[in-house]
């Protein structure tokens, strides 16, 4: 036999297998596994602990000198003051059931990644310094102290989770590893160790009602920006009302659909739909913001975020409020709005003014998601719809991890799609619905800084994408949520090329038949119709 | 007398899975065993990938003569490399998967090469194999190129509207420029 060396012990992948437990393992940070820290200024601003220059990548984190003991009483209150944190500490088995559900280690196979070790991350500190039986036990006990070390575990790897809850739909015991994610972020808050992603546009939202920290007068012009392009589509000239007062709807949805492609063209899907309702509906520049970015940074700024929603509801007087395709707003919504800033009183259980329809479901809330709004217009036929204008996509449909899981609205959206368009078809059973795989961007992992680990979560997703391109010819990937529509477009570049994004509602804008338009020989992006290729303007 | 690439077809199932095993050995242990137990393809896109790049690269190293041809090998390597582009792994961590395929023929057919005296043959596919390696690194290279656009794009994305908007940049895709 060769008398060299085998390739693989010439190749030495020293990635494979750690020898030492997964304790003693060093936490690698590389361009590309981690978000930039958050900057001083914004710290500051946002009035948050230990605000200073840093990166992952430096050895020394310059934490506040007491840092243990910051944690340590923090690590408490929050013991305290959630009860489920408690229990979510104590009563994982460790069955492993949840283990390769997540879309990170599905994606890229760092065991760490593992809801069930992510979550150990947090527990062993847990019974190393609070359960008297591991403090003698130790590592025995699978217990451990804190150290730097664990701090720098901790920040890479409760973000490299976006609190997409997939892995707390398998586990018998009902164990959510969002919320562990999300007690592990303020504990990190508290010595100063977060991302930039995310207290920026907080402190931006804070500042301007929008993430992007778009001023008012910029956010109008956009908006007729946006309504000469459906001008020159349709020949109708919209007039949106802005800052309107005694409307009956505010309306309210992502700022990042106004800015950026393709969510322009989800939003001027509304505008289109609006007008053919003749809605007497406004649209605000001080909620120019349906994320909640306060959501990944503490409870008072989610309060406050959440609040200025409804303030500017009171402000303008409106009975109640319409939501866009957004993910996490909903997640607010319904998870902590009644307890936060609720009840709101002030505003009426939402009824279409179109069919007469009562929304009992939103009446805690006042606040009615557009697909439960579009799909009941439908199906009373309200709408005016030709879907062959659709007919250049062949379309599937990505549920957005919160909607999905967090509100279960399954089958409003798809409802929708297929009455606008004429080519439909699923993905595989065990990718959508409740079970859908993550865009690998929630949770304020979207920045540009984070593409490649992004993308390696975005694997079992992007398989599946893929699946239905090759099986049906599907070129079109299309969901309801804003962070979705900027994520899945790389997602999908790099593992189903040939595959583009859209929103519902632009696909709803594109079909509808406004009241004396003229012919339309585009889509709205300005994509020729079937067979109007060769139309002249 | 058969030849060696006879042998790689019929022993196909077992290479292969002495192959899989080798690129498996590549992650951490407790990964490796839940990859390998799961097979449903959606749920474990990874092995469903890898099995069915490696399965076309072995298929068509028994046919293909001694010179690969990209056009045919660089879709199946795709399968794999383009995983492994984004799983933290460096170059040659990444494409190394490739050799393992060597080790795996080895392991497998040595018996039959040693009684049927098959070493010229097995130098020669062995030299197939490192042709498939350099095709490996050219998809590596475009994948981490790819990952790099994307990141270019983004940033460009979120603003590009804004720019337009104060009239700050022009748009020259609109004029037939060179961006499409
Ligand atoms: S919440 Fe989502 S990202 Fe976080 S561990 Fe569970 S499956 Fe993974
Ligand atoms: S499924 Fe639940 S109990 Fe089982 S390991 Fe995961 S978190 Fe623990």
């Amino acid at each position: 036999m060769a008398k060299y060396p085998p390739p693989e012990e010439l190749i030495k992948i020293n990635y494979s297998t750690p020898v030492k437990s997964w304790m003693d393992t060093k936490t690698p940070f590389k361009p590309g596994n981690f978000s930039y820290p958050g900057k001083p200024d914004i710290l500051k601003y946002l009035g948050m602990p230990n605000p200073r220059v840093w990166s992952p990548t430096d050895d020394d984190w310059q934490l506040p000198p007491d840092w243990q003991r910051l944690v340590m009483e923090k690590f408490r209150s929050l013991l305290k003051k959630y009860r489920s944190f408690k229990v979510f500490m104590d009563i994982c088995v460790r069955c492993g059931a949840c283990a390769d559900k997540c879309h990170f280690f599905i994606g890229g196979g760092d065991p760490k990644n593992m809801p069930v070790l992510r979550a150990e991350l947090l527990r062993s500190i847990y019974r190393g310094e609070f359960s008297a039986a591991a403090k003698v036990l130790g590592k025995l006990a699978g217990a451990r102290k804190l150290e730097e070390d664990v701090i720098k575990e901790w920040f890479l790897y409760f973000y490299q989770c976006t609190e997409c809850r997939r892995c707390s739909l398998f586990c018998p015991y009902g164990i959510d590893t969002a919320e562990i994610t999300m007690m592990a972020r303020e504990l990190l808050h508290e010595v100063g160790c977060n991302i930039n992603w995310i207290l920026e546009p907080a402190a931006n939202c804070n500042r301007t009602g929008n993430h992007l920290g778009i001023q008012p007068h910029a956010y109008k012009d956009m908006m007729d920006f946006l309504c000469d392009d459906i001008e020159d589509i349709t020949g109708k000239r919209i007039r949106p009302n802005v800052n309107k007062k005694g409307c009956e709807i505010l309306f309210i949805t992502p700022s990042g659909d106004i800015f950026a492609d393709p969510g322009i063209y989800t939003y001027m899907g509304y505008l289109i739909l609006f007008e053919h309702l003749g809605l007497d509906v406004t649209w605000s520049t001080y909620a120019s913001e349906g994320g909640n970015f306060g959501l990944f940074t503490s409870d008072k700024m989610m309060k406050k975020i959440n609040g200025k929603m409804y303030n500017e509801a009171k402000r303008l007087g409106v009975k109640w409020i319409l939501g866009g395709e957004c993910g996490h707003m909903w997640r607010v919504i319904n998870q902590y709005m009644s307890t936060m800033n609720g009840p709101a009183d002030f505003l009426e259980t939402p009824v279409s003014p179109i069919t007469g329809t009562k929304f009992d479901a939103a009446s805690g809330t006042k606040m009615l998601h557009i697909a439960e709004f579009t799909a009941d217009l439908i199906k009373n036929k309200k709408l005016n719809l030709d879907p062959s204008r659709n007919d250049n996509f062949i379309s599937t449909f990505h549920d957005s991890c919160n909607p999905a899981r967090g509100m279960g609205l399954l089958e409003e959206p798809r409802y929708i799609m297929k009455n606008v368009c004429r080519q439909f078809y699923e993905m595989p059973e065990n990718t959508i619905r409740e079970q859908t795989f993550c865009c690998g961007g929630g949770a304020g992992l979207n920045n540009e800084e984070f593409t490649e680990t992004r993308l390696r979560g975005g694997l079992p997703r992007g398989n599946a994408v893929k699946y239905v391109r090759d099986r049906h010819g599907v070129n079109n990937l299309a969901c309801i949520c804003a962070i979705d529509r900027a994520t899945l477009p790389p997602l999908c570049d790099y593992w189903a090329p040939g595959v583009g994004v859209s929103g519902v509602h632009e696909l709803v804008g594109n079909a509808i038949i406004l009241d004396g338009e003229k012919k339309r020989t585009t889509d709205l992006r300005q994509n020729p119709l079937p067979g109007m290729e060769d139309e002249e303007e | 007398m058969l030849k060696l690439v006879d042998y790689l077809v019929l022993e196909q199932q077992a290479v292969l899975d002495a192959w899989f095993d080798l690129v498996l050995g590549t992650y951490a242990e407790s990964t490796a065993v839940l990859w390998k137990k799961r097979d449903d393809p959606f749920a474990n896109p990874v092995r469903h990938r890898f099995e069915a790049g490696m399965r076309g690269i072995v298929t068509n190293l028994a046919t293909c003569g001694p010179v690969p041809d990209a056009a045919t090998f660089t879709p199946l390597l795709d399968e794999i490399v383009r995983v492994r582009a984004v799983q933290d792994f460096t170059p040659s961590q990444a494409t190394s998967f490739v050799f393992l395929l060597k080790k795996a023929i080895r392991e497998v057919l040595w018996p039959k090469i040693a009684e049927d005296n098959l070493f010229v043959e097995l130098l020669a596919l062995e030299s197939s194999i490192d042709v498939l390696a350099l095709f490996a690194l050219d998809i590596y290279c475009q994948c981490r190129e790819k990952i790099a656009a994307l990141r270019i794009d983004q940033i460009k994305k979120q603003y590009d509207r804004l720019l337009k908007r104060a009239n700050l940049v022009c748009d020259l895709s609109a004029e037939g420029g060179e961006d499409q």
